[in-house]
């Protein structure tokens, strides 16, 4: 098998192989760029993949890969465009190789997410902030769920019979407050920018 | 105000379901058509899965909680349940899944047994690791010892700490690094390793592939017989035979050699620089910042990732005055871990640390008055914030759960051109745990301060080249 429309030359095998041209190119603080970018690829992949597990499994690789092809990578090019391109391909490796059910999303819808991503205009670290301001001034309800849900990993059923709530109501409350949180997140984003 | 162009109404259900469920087959349809269909659904899902992601990071710096699937048993608090429930519950959609695309009537869940496991110390992988377990598609991540594999296919692997392994099938593994030495009868020949560098073909022979943790290039020797080696990034094959070796390195593969090469990554050498090709320079003052109480340490240097404002960062101060810096050739800087007797061990999985360089002018610090407030480039109340513009990350290491003590720390070439650029002044080298603890009262690391009594202080060994 080779080579598909989507992503030229990425398979011939079954391991993640890397195509041979569409990581463009770092310098010394690559290794600092790799690391910065460690927050953002892995929502990237969270994004593209649907899910936090595989996204972690695939990133580890796209580390991988990165580190083996940071020779082709061109300092003073953007490096964003280029780590995402290569965790584009290993989740596209990742999916065609995997033998489970099927991905949250289909390939194209995945290439075309993929593609509209934009560059992220917002400072890492005040992104992280701003979410962390915008947790403490959730109600202390939400708080307290977004933590159960989050840090002490409490199973969904828990979650909803310890509301008294159905599961799928509990989905919608968990969305509902990650609704809140995106849009207070913009805005802080927004006002530090002006 | 503006309406959206999709059906909010059907979207977020399923949206909802996506972040904390999972969508079933005509769900999961829906779902696709209406993001192909609109732009802003799209940027709806991409807002809300990247903040998903976000989160996970911030409660569990990305290696807690995963997924939550509604059959994770309540007590669970390790990623590593969840992940085989998840498993268990996609069983049936992959059995399903595999009738359709192979046409196989009973596709085996399991393609290996787990034969030995000798001394073994498992990291976090997702299979069993009981000695005779059946193993199906999995990781398994061998900290320390040995553990045999047998493929039902016949053939045997023999997995070398550190090392992590990936079952694809009875025919094909994947070794992501670590030392592996497979046992190939005739019946599996056929039998495939592939690594991060390397595809690794085998017809019927004894033979050991390795596979660097860093670069993931892989070496591949033959004891007995005939292997293959593919380099995917070239679609180079070499054929190797009894007594040969070759490698992949950095996506070039290297001559086909007669004889045995001894160095092997999982060796793990213990390596300490000596001679008179090597300069050793001790840190001249350190210091550590951070929620203090009457526990602190005159002679170990606490760093802590920890929950609400209690984290410890580590400052240290080298003098480089008198290295000339063309005569740096590598460096390696070496901590040594002792324990704090501060925190619980199970509340911190194993832990990534981070070495910081201060970038600019170095700033004078005292070790006696360094604090959170005037400590440099320090972000306050962060577990391992620091100024963007002002670091430098140099490299990272990790100490695996529950190791307290041993010598740890960095060699890179960041390090060494980090010293070059500096060579001549004093520098500022900040030590932080990028690792969270999962719950409060976490362990404290420690490292031996220059104060230490018995154990050697924050070192950098720098490797002279000649004049």
């Amino acid at each position: 098998m080779k080579a598909s429309q989507l992503s030229p030359g990425i398979f011939s095998s079954s391991i993640p192989q890397f195509p041979s041209h569409p990581c463009p190119n770092p310098t010394p603080p690559f290794i600092s760029d790799l690391t910065d970018w460690q927050n953002r690829l892995f929502g990237y992949l969270v994004t593209l993949l649907g899910n936090v597990h595989d996204a972690r499994d695939v990133l580890q690789e796209t580390n991988l890969v990165m580190w083996r092809r940071m020779d082709t990578f061109t300092p003073g090019t953007d490096f964003g465009a280029w780590a995402r391109k290569c965790a584009y391909f290993q989740a596209m490796a990742f999916l065609r190789d995997r033998k489970r059910g099927p991905s949250l999303l289909g390939e194209e819808l995945i290439a075309l997410i993929a593609e509209e991503e934009g560059q992220s205009h917002a400072d890492e670290n005040e992104r992280k902030l701003a979410l962390r301001d915008c947790l403490s001034g959730l109600s202390d309800e939400h708080r307290a769920l977004v933590k159960r849900r989050y840090h002490d990993a409490t199973p969904l059923g828990k979650l909803a019979t310890d509301c008294g709530k159905s599961e799928s109501a509990m989905k919608m409350t968990l969305l509902r407050i990650r609704e809140l949180l995106h849009v207070c997140i913009d805005s802080k984003l927004k006002e530090t920018a002006s | 105000m503006k309406t959206p162009d999709f059906d909010e109404k059907r979207f977020r259900p399923l949206l909802a379901e996506a972040l904390d469920g999972e969508l079933d087959e005509s769900g999961r349809r829906e779902f696709n058509r209406i993001l192909t269909d609109s732009a802003e659904a799209r940027r709806e899902y991409r807002a809300l899965m990247d903040l998903h992601a976000r989160l996970h990071l911030e409660y569990n710096g990305g290696s807690g909680a995963d997924d939550m699937p509604q059959t994770t048993p309540a007590h669970a608090a390790k990623p590593v349940p969840f992940r085989r429930t998840r498993w268990i519950a996609a069983a049936a959609v992959i059995a399903l899944l595999a009738v359709l695309v192979s046409g196989k009537n009973k596709p085996p869940k399991s393609f290996a047994t787990l034969q030995t496991a000798s001394s073994a110390r498992w990291g976090g992988g997702d299979l069993p690791t009981r000695e005779g377990s059946r193993l199906g598609q999995g990781t398994l991540q061998l900290q320390e010892g040995l553990a045999v594999i047998r493929f039902d296919s016949g053939a045997e692997v023999s997995l070398e700490a550190p090392a992590e392994l990936r079952i694809i099938d009875a025919m094909n593994c994947h070794i992501t690094h670590g030392t592996a030495v497979a046992q190939v009868p005739e019946s599996a020949t056929g039998f495939r390793i592939g690594t991060p560098s390397a595809m690794v073909i085998d017809y019927g022979t004894r033979f050991s592939v390795c596979v660097d943790p860093e670069s993931g290039d892989t070496r591949t020797q033959v004891f007995d017989g005939l292997v293959e080696m593919e380099n995917p990034a070239t679609g180079q094959v070499v054929a190797l035979r009894t007594g040969q070796r070759a490698s992949v390195e950095g996506s070039k593969t290297g001559p086909v050699t007669d004889g045995f090469d001894e160095r092997f990554p999982s060796g793990k050498p213990e390596f300490l620089p000596s001679g008179p090709d090597w300069m050793m320079l001790e840190a001249s003052k350190d210091a550590y910042i951070g929620y203090t109480l009457h526990t602190d340490s005159e002679h170990l240097l606490y760093v802590k990732h920890g929950q609400d404002g209690f984290h410890r960062k580590t400052y240290l101060g080298f003098d480089l005055s008198g290295v000339d810096p063309a005569r740096i050739g590598s460096a390696r800087l070496m901590l040594n871990f002792a324990p704090t007797g501060l925190g619980l061990a199970s509340h911190v999985p194993d832990a990534t640390f981070s070495v910081y360089g201060l970038t600019g002018a170095d700033q004078p610090w005292d070790e006696a008055e360094l604090s959170r407030g005037n400590a440099p480039a320090n972000v306050k109340n962060t577990g391992a914030g620091l100024v963007a513009h002002e670091v430098r990350r140099l490299g990272t290491f990790v100490v695996p759960q529950g190791v307290q003590s041993g010598l740890f720390g960095i060699e890179a070439d960041t390090l060494a051109e980090y010293l070059r650029e500096r060579s001549g002044s004093t520098i500022t080298l900040i030590v932080v745990r990028e690792t969270a603890e999962t719950d409060s009262t976490g362990l404290i690391h420690g490292i031996a301060s220059h104060r230490h009594p018995t154990l050697p202080a924050p070192t950098l060994a720098i490797r002279l080249r000649q004049e």
